[in-house]
């Protein structure tokens, strides 16, 4: 009898630690696909934006696979406490990961775009740097999903501010730009819908630290009112 | 027979001789007996106490003095020292083989079947962007690479796959080693540098055979032009005259790409076979000839110090001085003057060549060594260069210990230098 209810719970953990891999999986291809997008931007190659593109429906079948999975185990298991956290970050963490997903696709589809076009290219540095800053804070979101570390996510949350400062800096060089050279006004449109993709993309990352810390704490930090999150609380929550 | 065996037997019998004696005499047997047993007790006690005392802490040497029970309880001593010893060798041949492990420059990792980090060293930290506290995480949670994930579970095709790391943007090379059923090892190994060779050798035949390709369609065209039976002598003439020049194209690339050849494949030049190179009067020839391109177009100053002599071979000097004196004609197209000099400084010898040409956007300048490296691709091969130049001056330079160092503004001219240092230099 008591060797039967260990089993039991040895697959159990065994189903929670495959969604748990699943999702980091699936972490793993939205970062391919993130730096693939932004790398097309700067290097002005369509081919590898059309195979973003082309991925994109996989990280969908991802996320609706990676759902499912979670509903038999809460339809079978009834989990409670650190488990059912577990789950509900999963699915959290795969909507926002998805998302991710899909301003990637929006980037690639910006980049063919911009390849057909025949301006000077100098404007791309500043939107690279904004993409590279957003790539780390994906990457370093689901490092902290990973280890399952707090400190990394109250970290990331405040990183998230400078993604924003970074995006305003880009919409206002794009601005200038726009007004001092009308030719290129296409191009700059196209940018200043890479820089917004990529400022969704620093916040999608910010709301999975969000849930490392649901998911470790057992707190919801989302839309608190500012200094209500104790001393871990950094100032822009 | 055992220790300490004998000398009990004899006290043994002295106290029952004793007991005997005493009950004999004074009739008392029972205390007699009572006090012999408790004479022939207590030193066992006593040892016992100290036997227990010592197993506390067994690797002191034990302090019990009756051999009887000293002869066991050193034997467990020494083999429980001879063990300690062991473990000491063990542990230190163990931190030995960790170091070593450590310094590896490849990553490598160690993972249960389960996909948990068991170890993995310092160089896979850094190449595969792992922290010091993962033991036991997921590697393929942390490293979240499509492929990797493929490798770890075993569908990839063979056991080696090629990446770009996420955190690093390096090239590795991932291999999966299986030890045995429970755990494997993935290598990864930085394979940027070799990529980069590869295709630095693969742009090499290719701007070769470019370079090559122009002059010889230009020549196959005027071969073609020669077939015909109706030119006269005088046409024939100038078509001879036509395919000289892009065949003399062909042989100065040649010429430059042997000596690159040389200069890189061949060991430096050991100090018997140099000879004191007296620079002055290269460096007149060198711009006598270069008057003689020029045809009057540029102004050309040469201030050397006749009294400085080089250590080196005089043929490659000539050729890397030459090249750069080529280059400040063929870069300054509009004229003007160019100034070279040949001078000591604190630093040794220098050699500058000073023009007043085109200049060189600073972004190149990083580059411009580089073999077929052009800064304008158009505009220099219609000056005649052939795009290995300044990769001879490098090597050059390079075989007499010598710096290059240039310092240029666009459309104001450009300043080459080279030093070399007091070791390599006698003033005569």
């Amino acid at each position: 009898m008591h060797q039967l209810s260990r089993h039991i719970s040895e697959q159990y953990d065994a189903e929670l630690e495959i969604v748990r891999r699943r999702l980091m999986e699936m972490g793993g291809m939205v970062e391919q696909q993130l730096r693939d997008a932004i790398k097309a931007i700067s290097t002005y190659d369509a081919e590898l934006a059309a195979k973003v593109s082309a991925r994109d429906h996989e990280v969908n079948r991802f996320e609706v696979t990676l759902d499912e999975q979670c509903i038999h185990i809460i339809a079978r298991r009834q989990p409670t406490a650190t488990d059912l956290r577990l789950l509900v970050t999963v699915m959290k963490s795969s909507t926002d990961l998805e998302r991710i997903g899909d301003e990637a696709n929006r980037i690639a589809k910006m980049a063919r775009e911009l390849s057909k076009l025949d301006y000077q290219k100098n404007l791309y540095g500043e939107t690279a740097r904004l993409g590279q800053l957003a790539t780390t804070m994906v990457s370093r979101a689901l490092d902290a999903l990973a280890r399952l570390d707090t400190k990394e996510a109250l970290d990331l949350i405040a990183a998230d501010k400078q993604v924003d400062e970074e995006y305003r800096a880009v919409i206002q060089l794009l601005a200038n730009s726009m007004a001092e050279n009308p030719d290129a006004v296409e191009r700059d449109l196209h940018l200043i819908w890479v820089a917004r993709s990529l400022e969704r993309i620093g916040d999608h990352a910010k709301n999975i630290s969000e849930y490392v810390l649901y998911l470790v704490e057992g707190k919801d930090i989302r839309h608190l009112p500012k200094g209500t999150f104790g001393t871990l609380k950094p100032d822009n929550i | 027979m055992i220790p300490g065996l004998r000398s009990e037997l004899v006290r043994t019998g002295s106290i029952i001789g004793a007991v005997l004696a005493v009950g004999a005499i004074t009739r008392f047997w029972g205390a007699s007996i009572v006090i012999g047993l408790a004479f022939w007790v207590v030193p066992h006690v006593r040892e016992f106490a100290r036997l227990r005392q010592w197993s506390r802490r067994p690797m002191r040497r034990p302090d019990n003095t009756v051999e009887l029970w000293q002869e066991p309880a050193v034997r467990v001593f020494r083999s429980l020292r001879l063990l300690r010893n062991r473990i000491r060798r063990l542990t230190t041949r163990l931190r030995y083989v960790r170091s070593a492990t450590e310094a590896l420059p490849d990553g490598a990792v160690l993972i249960k079947r389960n996909g948990e980090i068991d170890m993995f060293n310092m160089a896979a930290q850094t190449l595969l962007g792992l922290s010091s506290r993962d033991v036991g995480q997921n590697f393929v949670s942390l490293v979240r690479n499509p492929e990797i994930a493929a490798l770890i579970n075993g569908q990839a095709a063979e056991g080696l796959v090629e990446i770009t790391a996420t955190h690093s943007d390096l090239q590795l090379e991932v291999r999966r080693i299986d030890i045995d059923e429970t755990r494997m090892l993935v290598l990864a190994r930085d394979v940027s540098q070799l990529n980069r060779l590869l295709s630095m050798r693969q742009d090499f035949v290719a701007n070769v055979s470019h370079e090559l390709r122009t002059p010889l369609t230009v020549i196959l065209g005027y071969l073609e032009s020669l077939d015909d039976e109706s030119l006269d002598q005088e046409q024939l003439r100038g078509l001879i005259a036509r395919l000289r020049s892009p065949a003399k194209r062909m042989k100065v690339l040649v010429d430059d790409l042997l000596l690159l050849t040389r200069l890189e494949s061949s060991p430096k030049p050991s100090q018997t076979d140099v000879d004191m190179v007296a620079v002055a009067p290269m460096l007149e020839s060198i711009v006598a000839e270069a008057r003689q391109i020029s045809n009057g177009q540029h102004r050309i100053t040469l201030d050397a110090d006749p009294k400085l002599r080089l250590r080196g071979s005089e043929f490659e000097l000539h050729s890397a001085f030459s090249n750069l004196v080529g280059n400040a004609i063929r870069y300054s197209p509009n004229g003007g003057d160019i100034l070279v000099r040949w001078f000591e400084t604190d630093e040794g010898l220098r050699f500058e060549v000073q023009d007043h040409g085109m200049g060189i956007p600073a972004h190149h300048l990083t580059r411009i060594t580089e073999r077929f490296y052009r800064v304008d691709l158009s505009g220099s091969r219609a000056r005649g260069g052939t795009g290995l130049g300044l990769a001879i001056v490098k090597h050059v330079l390079k075989r007499h210990d010598a710096t290059l160092g240039v310092q240029s503004e666009l459309n104001k001219g450009s300043l080459f230098f080279c030093v070399f240092p007091q070791s390599a230099v006698t003033a005569s």
